[in-house]
């Protein structure tokens, strides 16, 4: 099993709102970290913004190089990322997995959150399994939300930024189906 | 029944890692910080397997796991025991036990789908037992160690923790 990150960044960017930056760079967007004079694969990032209509505002984030691992006999393949919200006195952190089975499709996701200089705001998302729902980046979405609704993050930019961690979740979810290829 | 655990397979499944600690370790970069994976050790006749893996924090102490693996006849995981400390203040997380014997139902419903590629039936339970503990071990950790700081390398650590439990499931065989 394997892990297309060119098909990732396209598929990212294919959303509503979202674009990924240089993203014409003949890498898709993906990138060397700047913060970092490693030569390690891994060490790529890409960067895109979403443009959240009801608030009015373009919100920038990151998300790192796939760390992948597979089952024994490739029977199966894990994905976690690690999304930054980029935010001025500090990012906020997702860490997202998801599990694909033998023939390249989902079978769960699990979320952490942690917010900056807000720890009393962070959140952990339970798995979220291929038996629970046909859809688990939408289940991934709507349970956010949930979580997320009430809460009052502070300035209208953390709101709107912080707020969309539902829909930027979902959507990486999205664009790691498309990539997992067997 | 024996279980070998094969390090050259096991080192190689760190993407771009290099050798460390006079080759008692290795050390990889992954989502903005660096890793040291020490070479496990077998214990109790070749059934159990202990890991330390260090989150490497520059001018501080590192961050600290131990895994403890047990594994069946099967080369399948049947337990995982965990210790975890937070360098410098020192803080350590209660000791986590993760049992596989309740697999998830949602995942045996795979064991079909593996043995349809030609995966035996033990192999495909192994792998059912992976995934659940994969999710099982990231789910107890997540809550605790999202608290810990707001440092992105000591978060991801726990995930780099449950990719190391994955890559030695996969470097273990029965024969």
């Amino acid at each position: 099993m394997k892990f297309d990150y060119n098909q990732f960044a396209q598929s990212l960017d294919s959303y509503t709102d979202m674009d990924v930056k240089d993203e014409h760079n003949g890498n898709d967007g993906w990138v060397k970290w700047s913060g970092s004079s490693s030569n390690s694969i891994c060490n790529q990032v890409i960067e895109y913004t979403y443009s959240d209509q009801t608030s009015g505002k373009t919100l920038q984030y990151r998300s790192w190089y796939m760390e992948t691992s597979t089952m024994k006999s490739d029977g199966g393949m894990i994905v976690s990322v690690k999304i930054d919200y980029e935010r001025s006195t500090g990012d906020d952190h997702i860490i997202l997995i998801a599990g694909y089975d033998v023939n390249g499709y989902i079978n769960f996701a699990q979320c952490s959150i942690q917010f900056h200089g807000a720890s009393q705001d962070n959140l952990t998302v339970a798995p979220i399994t291929s038996s629970d729902t046909t859809d688990i980046a939408l289940t991934m979405y709507n349970t956010l939300y949930d979580l997320q609704k009430n809460v009052d993050y502070g300035g209208s930019t953390d709101n709107a930024g912080r707020k969309s961690f539902a829909y930027i979740t979902q959507l990486h979810i999205y664009a790691m189906n498309a990539s997992v290829k067997v | 029944m024996s279980l070998t655990f094969d390090l050259q397979t096991f080192q190689s499944l760190f993407p771009d890692s290099v050798s460390d600690k006079n080759g008692t370790a290795i050390k990889y970069t992954v989502e903005d910080s660096d890793y040291r994976i020490y070479n496990p050790t077998w214990s109790s006749n070749n059934t159990v397997l202990t890991v330390n893996l260090d989150h490497i924090r520059s001018g501080a102490t590192d961050d600290h796991a131990t895994l403890i693996v047990t594994y069946d006849s099967n080369a399948g995981i049947e337990s995982i025991e965990g210790t975890w400390t937070a360098g410098n203040d020192g803080y350590t997380i209660p000791k986590i036990v993760i049992t596989a014997v309740d697999a998830s139902a949602e995942f045996l419903g795979a064991v079909g789908a593996l043995e349809t590629v030609g995966i035996s039936e033990a192999v495909a339970n192994g792998i059912v037992e992976a995934f659940d503990t994969f999710c099982e071990l990231f789910n107890t950790l997540s809550p605790i160690v999202v608290n810990l700081t707001d440092n992105g390398g000591r978060f991801y650590f726990m995930a780099v923790v449950c990719h190391t439990v994955n890559r030695m499931n996969a470097s273990v065989t029965a024969s």
